[in-house]
């Protein structure tokens, strides 16, 4: 195992940040975690690396005990904080060697090294400039060099992709798969459902300190898979017609909006007739029905009561 | 080598920064120049003369009198109120009660130790007043017994007495001040030091180059507090804990880093101001580049402390500057001063600055070892201090962070 945490338990005053939780990452695979703000997600991560204490239960990195093999584990690890982390009066170059220094490289091999992780997040012929010229693109792109420049066996991305052009994203991501085809785990947290949809081969789902759901993309959605769920256009849509949609057994919930009602309904009980009557009998325009196939976005919906961006 | 890593780094950050090289080396030679021509009547002879000193003699002998005839010189006169004093305990009275800032006492065997080749000594005490005007004091009883010396050394070679000199044989005082003797070749022996002469002479720029020198490697505390602890506000935090390297390897690579630029500020200063501004810096620079890496080693131990004992950036940055202004104006780094206070003086002895300061006034105007030395344990007592707070604050904030 990459990572294994058992029971583990962390406290701010009165607070349970996080519940008893365990989890286990094998070797080589993307691990995506996801959650709302407050899920437990950063304080997660703090206590894998041993940046927090906790109050109780175990952390193995490597199969390693974290706090009796800290000095070690570290030399292994690489961090991409979800904030920028890097110097804006060094030079790339300046950036990346001086963590490249920091995790124990040396000479020659240090300066290939440098090199490689700078070329892999394409910025080599960007390395004698200063960062305060990059883009928000690039200075994701060399916090990402600053991490992996020591060739860690884990790397944590926390929010890497966050306030980037979709350009500078889809490079980041591929980056991530090359990394990941290379044999290096790699933990992924996002608020992009279709980033961690994309990339991970395996998902966790946290709330409240706790993971709630944990699967790979399929086995996510086919926790939700007892519903089907259609949206239906209509034009301020009043709580008299929430009320008698509401009334048909097969559905199990219903949210208005300015212009649409979206319904969950029993799996296989399709009660789409029945409201398109109920519309048009109370006098209200219907302008199209789109039934939803189940994403991960409707899962963690389901699951949490929350959307992932509103947190 | 980790170490290494993060000391060139830092280094690098701190001359990189345009800011940072503005207020550290151009502000300080400016205002040198600014405050040294403006405030250069601060030390004429007018300004800075009528120093009342308390003296008393129990030598009757030639070279007692001849220090008295000294002391009755015009241009000594231009510098010394000489209060006489009926006793030793008159004149240590008169200084404890602050009537006077300091007491010259010759004792009754003065002539005859240095009539038998023996030392003869002129005790000074001083009120602690002040570093400036007690260390005039000490140039003007020095240049006496240089003086005296080099009499004594002549008459040596040549086997020769008082009596044998040409001029006023009773009076060595004129050959000490080269006025005697004209014509004798010996004279050119005998140089005239007093502070009339350049190289003794204090001016404006000189005392502005030590107290702006001095506090701007206070002033240092600040971007120097800000270099040492801003990873701990931002999100670098992060990169460097996890990264393979102690906490106190990393805040000791971040304090070389530091050290080296207030070592270039100081050696840019220190030259500059000889070179270009002419500033007597005295005969040699070593005492004064060891007070100023001490002072240094505060500077740097003073903003480890706050800046982890700050809750924030802003907060460390007001208390620094509060901080520097109090103990440079205590210790009379924009303007000589003088206050008899108590509250003053205590602040006065906590004020690195008054200490650096006292150190080299006393290495450029001739003062004693002891004096410098004393200064130089003092920055030292101060920077432990602080290093320990900053030591055990550092140990709870790592612990808390996160």
């Amino acid at each position: 195992m990459t990572v294994q945490i058992q029971d583990l338990v962390k406290r701010y005053g009165e607070d349970l940040a996080i519940d008893h939780l365990s989890l286990k990452i094998v070797p080589g695979e993307i691990f995506g975690l996801l959650g709302p703000n407050g899920a437990g997600k950063t304080t997660l991560i703090n206590s894998m690396l041993g940046l927090t204490k906790v109050q109780g239960g175990e952390i193995q990195l490597f199969e390693k005990n974290l706090n009796t093999y800290y000095d070690q584990i570290k030399k292994d690890v690489g961090v991409v904080p979800q904030e920028l982390a890097i110097y804006e009066d060094l030079t790339a170059y300046e950036n990346v060697d001086l963590f490249a220094g920091l995790y124990g490289l040396k000479g020659r091999d240090k300066k290939e090294k440098v090199e490689e992780a700078l070329a892999f997040v394409g910025l080599s012929d960007r390395k004698k400039q200063f960062p305060k010229k990059f883009s928000g693109g690039m200075k994701r792109r060399l916090n990402i060099a600053m991490a992996i420049v020591h060739q860690p066996k884990l790397v944590i991305m926390d929010e890497p992709t966050v306030g980037i052009d979709p350009q500078s994203r889809n490079q980041i991501l591929e980056s991530v798969r090359i990394l990941n085809q290379r044999g290096i785990t790699i933990i992924y947290t996002s608020h992009y459902m279709e980033e961690v949809e994309g990339i991970a081969s395996n998902i966790g789902i946290m709330d409240k300190g706790r993971i709630i759901a944990l699967g790979t993309n399929k086995e996510l959605k086919e926790l939700i898979d007892f519903e089907e769920r259609g949206s239906f256009t209509v034009e301020k849509p009043g709580l008299e017609l929430q009320e008698a949609i509401e009334k048909i057994p097969s559905v199990n919930n219903i949210s208005l909006s300015e212009d649409h009602l979206s319904v969950r309904w029993k799996k296989g009980d399709s009660p789409i007739g029945e409201i398109v009557k109920i519309i048009t009998d109370q006098g209200y325009t219907l302008r199209g029905v789109t039934v939803k196939e189940p994403n991960l976005e409707q899962v963690f919906l389901t699951l949490t009561g929350k959307s992932l961006r509103d947190g | 080598m980790k170490l290494g890593n993060i000391a060139k780094v830092t280094f690098l950050r701190r001359i990189r920064d345009k800011q940072e090289l503005l207020t550290s080396i151009f502000l300080p030679l400016l205002l040198i120049v600014i405050l040294g021509t403006a405030l250069q009547g601060n030390f004429s002879a007018g300004q800075l003369g009528d120093i009342p000193v308390a003296y008393f003699s129990e030598d009757s002998g030639p070279w007692g009198e001849a220090f008295e005839v000294f002391l009755e010189e015009e241009e000594i006169e231009q510098w010394l109120r000489i209060v006489p004093v009926d006793s030793y305990d008159q004149g240590l009275a008169l200084v404890d009660q602050r009537e006077t800032l300091s007491f010259i006492y010759l004792p009754e065997d003065y002539s005859e130790n240095i009539s038998r080749g023996e030392i003869g000594t002129i005790e000074i005490r001083d009120a602690g007043l002040s570093e400036l005007l007690p260390s005039i004091v000490n140039n003007i009883v020095r240049s006496y017994t240089q003086g005296g010396n080099l009499m004594m050394a002549l008459m040596a070679m040549e086997d020769i007495s008082f009596s044998d000199m040409e001029g006023d044989s009773s009076d060595p005082a004129s050959g000490i001040m080269g006025e005697g003797a004209e014509g004798n070749p010996r004279d050119s022996l005998i140089t005239r030091n007093t502070l009339d002469g350049r190289e003794e002479q204090i001016t404006g720029l000189d005392y502005y180059a030590v107290t702006m020198l001095v506090m701007f490697i206070m002033w240092g505390i600040f971007s120097g507090a800000q270099s040492l602890t801003e990873d701990l506000f931002t999100p670098m935090k992060t990169r460097i804990y996890t990264a393979p390297i102690g906490k106190i390897n990393y805040f000791v690579g971040k304090s070389i880093g530091v050290f080296g630029t207030f070592i270039l500020q100081i050696l840019i200063i220190i030259f500059f101001t000889k070179w270009v501004y002419g500033v007597q810096w005295g005969d040699s620079l070593w005492p004064i580049f060891v007070i100023s890496v001490m002072l240094s080693f505060v500077a740097i131990s003073i903003g480890i402390a706050i800046g982890l004992l700050a809750p924030s950036e802003n907060t460390s940055a007001t208390i620094i500057n509060g901080f520097v202004i109090i103990s440079t104006f205590v210790a009379g780094g924009f303007f000589p001063l003088e206050m008899e206070s108590s509250l003053f003086r205590i602040l006065r002895s906590l004020s690195p600055n008054y200490h650096a300061q006292q150190g080299i006034f006393n290495v450029v105007y001739g003062g004693s070892a002891g004096v410098i030395g004393e200064s130089i344990l003092r920055l030292l007592a101060i920077s432990l201090v602080f290093l320990v707070i900053g030591f055990y604050q550092g140990r709870r904030k790592v612990r808390e962070d996160f």
